[in-house]
């Protein structure tokens, strides 16, 4: 893929005996907001610190922006925005300190910088509090702002929303959205919460015992997801007679004297509704039921829910 | 450079561990002086004055207190960047680990110019509230040069050893502590080659202080040695900082709960 920001080959990280990463082949298109999914401990973080050069990986390599980044970390780092892990900042310093602190020394001179992330993160500038008496959910907020400060082209955001209300996590996700949309950033998000990878990301990665298991868009996985049409009707097994007989539909599964499923989703809802209506049967139900990305995550990684 | 010392001077804000220099420091004189007190009559020294407590702070400065101060502050320093979880900030702006780790030094060398015109001036009231004679001009530029020719001096003596015990998770304080010995050693050395190359030896010696009446050496030192003992100091505190590398393990030391230490506790909420 030509178009990848961040491109890694066979990366693996082994910490002694135990593998935390293998062979991981991970590609984060331009312009689009990539979701790492997996369990706690799965190697999302593992993973993005050899992305950001805090660990070395034990073999492979890691691409970015076209260029390994290995010998080239003074020239990729700085069009990096990142937060790995949990915030990290000086306690006796106040919050607008803090972003002063590594401001500097990325070189912007500008206040407006250290003004407008934390506008963006709807925290105080020039506030009194340090950041010792922060909230959970603030000290978050400020590690956002310290990654978006520089205005970079890539964001890698470990957990982003640990910590948030659930007012935090809608605005953190709107604003993660907007961006990717607006103003063209990639982003490499990581998560255990399926719901917000699968209400934010264009691209997922699901990753497990270390192991990239899958590697699609949202839209292929749900083109990819399990689609069926059940119906609860007064019987089920002439229902399935119409179905089969009259409108050729061959796969169809009685369940119940009452129930019946069809996996064959060309079948016009309507026009089946219609059929048994006129043949007599009362028609009580009919759902289309669609694998959602938890199905698909527990089947691919072996039953197994996220923790 | 010059970002990274500034940047490492703003984090001083409000640190209070940086007590510990400004209490060690109001001590020294107030000892030096208090121990002359407390001896007998007939050993007392009658004539006792300016001169001689601007020597003896130089002396328990260098010994004892800068040693302390200097390796405790600077080792935290560099601690911190860990404890605090700090450290993946600055690697990935990218700031160069040996770079940040001179920074630190660069740093607590101010601090220590700082603490020696601060103890200057606290050994000044100290003199002038118990009444000493001998107080001139002369005097304060010669004796208080001395004491922060000497604080330059000590410092320079602890780098390797603030480099070492800062990258050592939690381990300053111990840090502190085995310096607190090694600066006592220069009472062993009172003739040969370690009179004058043993660091903290070379430090007083390279200050131009006298150590004779205090260790009761026997011989003139050289300042060719001392050079060559400082010179040994600082090749040490250059490979050391070359060969240093950031820690791969990645997550904060966590404090431990202890209830009813006030340091620790206090340490966690605001330092």
């Amino acid at each position: 893929m030509s178009d990848c920001i961040i491109e890694t080959r066979g990366l693996t990280k082994r910490y002694g005996e135990q593998v935390s990463v293998s062979d991981l082949d991970l590609h984060v298109r331009k312009g689009r907001i990539y979701g790492l999914l997996g369990r706690n401990g799965a190697g999302k973080t593992t993973t993005m610190k050899m992305l950001l050069g805090l660990t070395a990986p034990t073999s492979g390599t890691v691409s970015l922006f076209g260029r390994p980044l290995k010998g080239n970390e003074k020239h990729i780092l700085p069009r990096i925005g990142s937060l790995i892990e949990s915030p990290g900042f000086y306690p006796n310093l106040t919050g607008t300190e803090n972003l002063q602190i590594f401001a500097r020394l990325r070189g912007l001179q500008s206040p407006n910088y250290i003004k407008g992330a934390l506008e963006l993160v709807n925290l105080p500038y020039r506030d009194r509090k340090r950041y010792a008496q922060y909230s959970l959910g603030m000290k978050q907020r400020l590690a956002i702002a310290l990654a978006v400060m520089h205005d970079p082209e890539l964001l890698i955001l470990d957990e982003p929303i640990n910590g948030l209300d659930p007012i935090g996590i809608a605005e953190v996700r709107d604003f993660i959205r907007a961006l990717c949309d607006e103003r063209g950033k990639t982003i490499l998000i990581s998560s255990h919460i399926l719901s917000e990878i699968a209400l934010l990301a264009d691209d997922i990665g699901i990753i497990d015992h270390g192991i990239l298991l899958e590697e699609e868009s949202l839209r292929e996985l749900e083109a990819k997801n399990e689609k069926i049409l059940r119906f609860t009707v007064s019987n089920a097994p002439v229902a399935a007679q119409l179905l089969k007989g009259e409108m050729g539909v061959r796969d169809v599964t009685v369940e119940s004297d009452r129930e019946l499923t069809v996996r064959d989703l060309r079948l016009d809802t309507g026009a089946a509704v219609r059929r048994f209506v006129e043949a007599g049967l009362v028609v009580s139900d009919a759902h289309l039921y669609e694998d959602t990305l938890e199905d698909y995550f527990k089947r691919i990684t072996g039953g197994e829910g996220i923790a | 450079m010059k970002k990274i010392i500034q940047t490492e001077w703003w984090k001083l804000r409000r640190c209070q561990i940086l007590l510990v220099g400004i209490v060690a420091l109001a001590l020294c004189p107030v000892v030096q002086y208090g121990s002359q007190l407390i001896v007998n009559p007939e050993i007392r020294d009658p004539n006792y004055d300016f001169i001689q407590l601007f020597a003896s702070v130089v002396w328990g400065n260098t010994q004892v207190f800068l040693p302390i101060s200097l390796v405790m502050i600077g080792g935290w320093l560099i601690d911190r960047e860990n404890t605090h979880d700090t450290m993946k900030n600055l690697l990935t702006v990218p700031v160069s680990y040996p770079n940040l780790l001179g920074g630190k030094l660069a740093v607590t060398a101010l601090l220590s110019l700082l603490f020696g015109l601060y103890s200057v001036a606290v050994t000044l009231l100290t003199g002038t509230l118990a009444g000493l004679p001998g107080l001139t001009p002369t005097v304060l530029l010669q004796q208080g040069g001395q004491v922060v020719a000497a604080a330059l001096t000590t410092f320079l003596v602890c780098m390797p050893v603030i480099l070492i015990f800062g990258q050592m998770r939690g381990a300053y304080l111990g840090g502190s502590i085995l310096t607190f010995f090694l600066g006592y050693c220069i009472l062993f050395f009172k003739s040969g080659f370690l009179l004058s190359a043993y660091p903290f030896s070379a430090a007083l010696v390279l200050a131009g202080f006298d150590m004779q009446e205090y260790n009761g050496a026997t011989q003139a030192p050289s300042v060719p040695l001392a050079l060559l003992g400082m010179g040994a100091v600082i090749a040490l505190t250059a490979v050391i900082l070359l060969m240093s590398r950031p820690s791969s393990k990645g997550t904060p030391v966590k404090a431990k709960k202890v209830n009813g230490r006030g340091r620790r506790q206090a340490g966690r909420r605001t330092s």
